[in-house]
């Protein structure tokens, strides 16, 4: 039995999305990934749905009763898991190969712009006893901590953090959804927030909805001619102490990883992955995410970005999308964001730079505080 | 005419306590008091920090803390410029995460330095009148 992706969808990417509510931006990237599939009927063609929310995002309490209907799913089987968009797609992966389900909707959604006091409720997420009573005045110092660390293990430098941002800027000029893409973009002129990262390093938030059909081998020529494989789907949290969590390292990351790569019978990711969609939400992270990753020992991920292996065109492209920091953070949504970004590429959709599109790996991290990762594999 | 695109509504967020359990009232009775204790597993006998009932290593369960020398070691710091909106603080700050020798985890903590350094040793600065809060220690020092 093997799963496969049959549409995608989304809506908005936009700093502020004015016009429609949450709801109606799930209608709206339900609506076009439906066509996406072949003209599916919610209604009928589907067998149940994944949402992946956050109450806390939407200010609304118990909201896993606002999934169903605006995806076409009221009266029907629909599972709300409180975490990344990748998490859903790893519980459609587990359902429709249990063999009861043969046709599963992904959905999340976000709207930061909604929320008056973000950083706050960022902070909201740290422990009670021991960060809260704290009052950090910038959730993100809390990747400087990691930042510095990582950094100063592996003797990263500020230009290393450059070539980031400036790879992401120039690779998300060419994705039409990138609204925070600005080629040419200086890091070393940007303000410091929080030492070393810089305002250029930390990726802005941005309103946006995915949808993802997903269906049997069994069926799924029913709805696409061009399916794209899921593989493998794996995810991990490495503690909830974030006092107790490898400040210079994701190991959530490399473990979730692992845990995909097995699935998918890779043995040596950095030969068989063509090309990589990862979390770059803080610039540092992309090259801890690719030595997470094994596509890039660890440490090496700097000077092998320096080389260029991971631009556009290189031995192994990651983050042809520019990733969270061209098309901002999507809560929720940002591992469907990475992962609807190769599925376009992987089918033709996308003319991007990539020599290998047979196999792309995708990543997503909850950003901070917390030491959550989902890694997933897609082949054509 | 103005339209109605969206109406300010406030979450009740205030409205909670939170409970700290046996060892965490223990833990945040020792601060009060002006000691720092770690959690102790008597299966592993690991010290770790925050204090939890439940060790992260193998899962038994924790009744004892003990007292630990209040010096710790920076691990890495950030000196904080800026709030979440970009607007430039009126004091830097530098946070930092402390480990204490011979103790799992550490500390998230303000430290007081012009020019704070991965491995600079710190002691706490207790504050006169505390309260069982992490921030009876006011913020960490050069040892
Ligand atoms: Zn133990």
């Amino acid at each position: 039995m093997r799963v496969g992706i049959a549409g995608v969808g989304w809506f908005g990417f936009q700093p502020e999305v004015v016009d429609y509510s949450f709801r109606e931006m799930m209608f709206k990237a339900a609506q076009r990934a439906y066509e996406d599939a072949g003209g599916l009927d919610p209604r009928k063609d589907v067998d149940a749905f994944v949402s992946c929310q956050e109450d806390f995002w939407e200010g609304i309490a118990i909201s896993d009763e606002f999934a169903p209907d605006p995806v076409g799913g009221a009266m029907k089987s629909v599972y709300t898991v409180a975490g990344d968009g990748l998490q859903c797609v790893g519980q459609a992966y587990m359902m429709i190969k249990s063999g009861l389900f043969d046709v599963v909707v992904v959905e999340s959604h976000a709207k930061p712009s909604d929320i008056i006091t973000l950083n706050d409720v960022m902070l909201f997420a740290t422990d009670p006893i021991s960060i809260r009573p704290l009052d950090i005045g910038n959730a993100h110092a809390l990747a400087a901590l990691e930042a510095r660390a990582y950094m100063h293990k592996y003797g990263v430098t500020e230009e290393h953090l450059e070539a980031v941002v400036e790879k992401a800027h120039r690779a998300g000029a060419k994705n039409p959804r990138a609204v925070y893409a600005s080629p040419g973009r200086s890091r070393s002129s940007s303000p410091v927030v929080a030492d070393p990262l810089r305002d250029a390093d930390i990726a802005k938030f941005v309103d946006a909805a995915v949808v993802v059909v997903l269906a049997s081998d069994r069926v799924i020529r029913d709805y696409t001619d061009a399916p794209v494989w899921v593989d493998g789907a794996w995810w991990s949290t490495e503690i909830s102490s974030l006092e107790l969590h490898d400040w210079s390292f994701p190991v959530h990351a490399r473990e979730a990883a692992d845990g995909a790569y097995a699935q998918a019978k890779i043995t040596d990711p950095a030969k068989e992955v063509g090309f990589a969609e990862v979390d770059n939400r803080y610039s540092f992270k992309e090259l801890q995410h690719v030595e997470a990753l094994r596509l890039a020992p660890v440490g090496a991920a700097k000077d092998l970005m320096a080389d260029g292996a991971f631009c556009p065109g290189g031995r192994l492209p990651v983050n042809l999308s520019g990733g969270a920091l061209a098309e901002g953070v999507p809560f929720e949504v940002h591992g469907l964001a990475r992962l609807s970004y190769a599925v376009a590429v992987m089918r033709g959709d996308i003319k991007a730079q990539v020599d290998r599109r047979e196999v792309a790996v995708i990543h997503s991290w909850r950003g901070v505080p917390t030491t959550t990762s989902v890694v997933v594999v897609l082949r054509t | 005419m103005r339209r109605v695109k969206y109406f300010p509504e406030v979450m009740e967020i205030e409205a909670y306590v939170y409970t700290a359990g046996p060892v965490g009232t223990k833990w945040l009775e020792a601060l009060k008091a002006g000691k720092l204790m770690a959690a102790y597993c008597p299966k592993c006998g690991r010290l770790f920090l925050p204090p939890k009932m439940y060790c992260p290593y193998d899962f038994e369960e924790v009744k004892e803390l003990r007292e630990i020398a209040p010096v710790g070691v920076v691990e890495s710091y950030t000196v904080i410029e800026r709030d979440f909106n970009g607007e430039p603080l009126k004091e830097k700050r530098v946070l930092a995460f402390i480990k204490f020798p011979g103790v799992e985890g550490g500390l998230i903590h303000y430290v007081k330095a012009d020019k704070p350094r991965i491995g600079m040793r710190v002691r706490p600065k207790w504050r006169d009148e505390r309260r069982g809060l992490v921030t009876d220690i006011e913020y960490f020092e050069e040892a």
